[in-house]
């Protein structure tokens, strides 16, 4: 850890309320979901439904913007999966951050994920987000489909509710490594600190992704 | 504002219900003054009438086609199909051949089960037709509800068919009180009219041997109901008569147990296809305010959820009947009845041991509208219960998850060839199970007026029979909620190819989820637990 830094932009004004925003109905679905799914009683089956539908067509909202977000803005990029760097961040976890080694990777306006955070963001909005999205809406207009040809194909609720529960299960792992991960920066507090205020301290000679990242460009 | 919202009859709806009341006072409760004859006012029954039998001839002098109408309904034939035209490979139904868990079969019994039928009597053993024959108007169209209670009490009925214990709990109220009825024939002529709730309830409050025994779903309260009791019949509700639902087409009334059409409609039905006595031919298939609500109706049927409880106003209906020691007498071989603290009875004579249930809490199954039913001499399932009106229904699009009331009896059936047996249970003979309380006797002349072989050799087998709940609607604030059946253990556990959210299905993704979520949570504290330690060491050296 070198002391020259600079303040780096890491997370604009509306990516924070984005994010935040989803982190809530995200929790709020999860807390609803559980309940729905008969886990544990909290604030009665019904009402556990209503917020739960009223959540989701809140994250869709949410989520209609935020693509138009990042095809706009092209913030797309940071989420574009690359090999390079992806051993050595996991030699890091395994390994470097016992030994304090300094980190490996550090964010830039280029990039500003780690390439394995690009790697777990990428699955989580390509692969878990609609699997959770598109099981619940099918859930949600179960009597729609159900007397069409997607029943012939052998799709059930029960299919679906099965699918919308691994993928609840999934996003809630997702959390927990997530949760523990922003613990993992410079202090316990920088990663956090980065999603509240938006700019984050970093090395101003220990930047060599953002270089890399240059000379592949040019 | 739509029809079909302006038509729930539930509470709580403001100015729709009131309305609804209004135009009801119009059509339904108050028929009487808006009639287009005064009955009292005809000649022909202006006459001092000495029998009942006059009062028919003089209905239908006018009313010339009513009993040929009446000749061609279940209500006259007690076969179904009518004429016992079955398709082949079809049972002739109907209470003529059918066999029930309370008092089992007609066969040798027909005059005293003929207290509750149309004519003048029956013969005293029926097991093809009944034959056309004068038809007693009165039973039906009797107003001042003095009628049925002479038919019952002085035509010979045998007074065990509608009080377990022969009236004896009754004897001394009729003392007490003495004679309630005293109207002449010729008042009671002149007061005919449309056909009511007690009237109906005549005969079918009361079957089974005591009120609300048989249907837990119809008993007398229902004539004053309070809007608890029954949204649709309560005069605080929809104030609906039986024959509001059950409509008369040529004195044929809709919704027949045969013809269950309730669990099979679906959307609203056009009234050219005649009475349909269905939930949706009034209300629709999406009646409710709450569409994930409405979203049940495909597979869950409107009674499922709207007839929460059964026998819930203060009449217990019967649970089980065990007739096996029907022959029993006290030690000076009298007929005895033995009650519980309310004053129902639990053994008689004749009868043997019975159950009772209040607010009970229905069974569920799917339901298309059509049950096996038995005919006398049925084979029983000799491996354990018999079930008499068994149903194949399943998940099938069609079929729905319906509330049933259970009942389970114990029927004599002849042990070699394994059939149940009819009873022969009234007659001046020996023979009549209520007379001489033996049950050799009685099996033998039932087997014998029923054209059965009988080896003499008996036993009793445990039988059930389920009945459709249709009746006594709960107010909609009473109706099964949410969570009744969305939680472990929920009313729809037993119910096979439906998938209920929160009913704890597919526990093992719980369990494997659960384990994922404890692994990683333990990864990431030992993670951090490592990174913890190694930075202490670090900065001590």
């Amino acid at each position: 850890m070198t002391d020259k830094t600079r303040r780096l932009v890491l997370f604009r004004g509306y990516e924070r309320f984005w994010h935040w925003s989803q982190a809530f109905l995200m929790i709020a679905m999860a807390v609803t979901g559980f309940e729905i799914r008969g886990t544990y009683s909290l604030f009665g089956f019904e009402t556990a439904i209503n917020l739960h539908v009223y959540s989701a067509w809140a994250l869709i909202v949410l989520w209609v913007f935020t693509i138009f977000w990042h095809l706009t803005t092209g913030e797309f990029r940071h989420y574009l999966p690359r090999t390079e760097g992806v051993v050595k961040q996991i030699e890091y976890y395994v390994r470097g951050i016992f030994l304090g080694d300094p980190a490996p990777f550090h964010p830039s306006e280029k990039a500003k994920h780690n390439p394995l955070q690009r790697l777990a963001y990428l699955s989580l909005k390509a692969f878990m987000i609609p699997l959770i999205w598109v099981t619940g809406l099918l859930y949600l207009f179960y009597n729609d489909w159900v007397t069409t040809w997607l029943v012939d194909l052998g799709l059930t609720l029960e299919i679906v509710a099965v699918l919308h529960v691994i993928a609840a299960f999934l996003m809630l792992l997702f959390l927990i490594a997530h949760l523990y991960l922003i613990t993992t920066g410079a202090t316990i507090g920088q990663h956090m600190k980065a999603m509240i205020t938006g700019w984050e301290d970093v090395p101003v000679d220990a930047h060599h992704d953002e270089q890399a990242e240059n000379s592949e460009k040019t | 504002m739509t029809l079909s919202k302006m038509n729930k009859l539930l509470p709580g709806n403001g100015w729709q219900l009131l309305l609804f009341l209004a135009l009801l006072s119009f059509t339904g409760s108050g028929w009487a003054s808006n009639m287009t004859a005064d009955h009292s006012q005809f000649e022909s029954l202006q006459q001092p009438f000495q029998d009942v039998e006059d009062i028919n001839a003089a209905c239908v002098d006018c009313h010339n086609q009513a009993e040929a109408q009446l000749h061609d309904t279940v209500h006259w034939q007690w076969v179904y199909p009518l004429d016992g035209e079955a398709d082949d490979g079809q049972k002739t139904l109907g209470k003529l051949n059918v066999i029930n868990g309370y008092h089992p079969n007609v066969v040798s019994n027909a005059g005293d089960c003929g207290s509750c039928h149309i004519g003048y009597g029956l013969s005293s053993r029926v097991t093809d037709v009944i034959k056309e024959a004068e038809v007693d108007c009165l039973m039906c169209h009797d107003t001042s509800g003095e009628y049925f209670y002479n038919k019952f009490h002085q035509d010979g009925a045998e007074c065990t068919m509608c009080h377990d214990d022969a009236g004896e709990l009754n004897k001394s109220r009729v003392k007490e009180e003495g004679d309630r009825f005293t109207l002449e024939l010729t008042e009671i002529a002149q007061s005919v009219g449309a056909t009511s709730n007690a009237s109906c309830g005549s005969c079918h409050f009361y079957d089974g041997g005591a009120d609300g025994a048989k249907h837990g779903d119809l008993d007398s309260m229902l004539i004053n109901a309070e809007f608890e009791m029954d949204v649709h019949m309560s005069s605080d509700g929809a104030d609906l008569n039986c024959s509001d639902c059950h409509q008369s087409d040529t004195h044929k009334l809709a919704g027949s147990r045969y013809e269950a059409l309730s669990p099979i409609d679906d959307g609203g039905v056009s009234a050219l296809e005649g009475s349909r006595a269905t939930c949706v031919s009034c209300h629709d298939d999406r009646p409710m305010h709450d569409e994930k609500l409405n979203d049940h109706t495909d597979v869950v049927a409107c009674q499922a959820c709207h007839i929460p409880t059964y026998a819930r106003n203060g009449i217990a209906t019967k649970t089980s009947w065990d007739w096996t020691e029907a022959d029993k007498r006290d030690r000076q071989r009298r007929p005895m009845a033995n009650y519980d603290e309310n004053d129902r009875v639990i053994f008689a004579s004749g009868k043997g041991e019975m159950t009772y249930g209040e607010n009970l809490t229905p069974i569920y199954q799917w339901h298309d509208g059509e049950l096996d039913y038995a005919l006398v001499g049925q084979a029983i399932n000799p491996e354990g219960v018999t079930p008499l009106n068994p149903s194949d229904a399943k998940r099938d699009g069609q079929a729905k998850i319906f509330p049933f009331h259970q009942f389970n009896s114990k029927l004599p059936y002849d042990v070699e060839s394994e059939q149940l047996l009819p009873i022969n249970l009234v007659g001046r003979s020996r023979d009549a199970l209520w007379n001489g309380y033996d049950w050799d006797k009685a099996l033998k002349a039932g087997a014998r007026a029923a054209d059965m072989d009988f080896s003499g050799e008996f036993d009793f087998a445990e039988v059930t029979t389920i009945r459709a709940l249709n009746h006594t609607v709960a107010p909609k604030e009473q109706s099964v909620q949410c969570v009744d059946c969305h939680s472990k253990g929920g009313l729809m556990a037993s119910v096979p190819d439906v998938y209920v959210p929160g009913s704890g299905q597919h526990s093992w993704l719980d369990r494997f989820g659960g384990l994922a979520l404890l692994a990683t949570f333990a990864g990431v504290l030992l993670h951090g637990a490592l990174r913890w330690i190694f930075t202490i060491r670090r900065n001590r050296s």
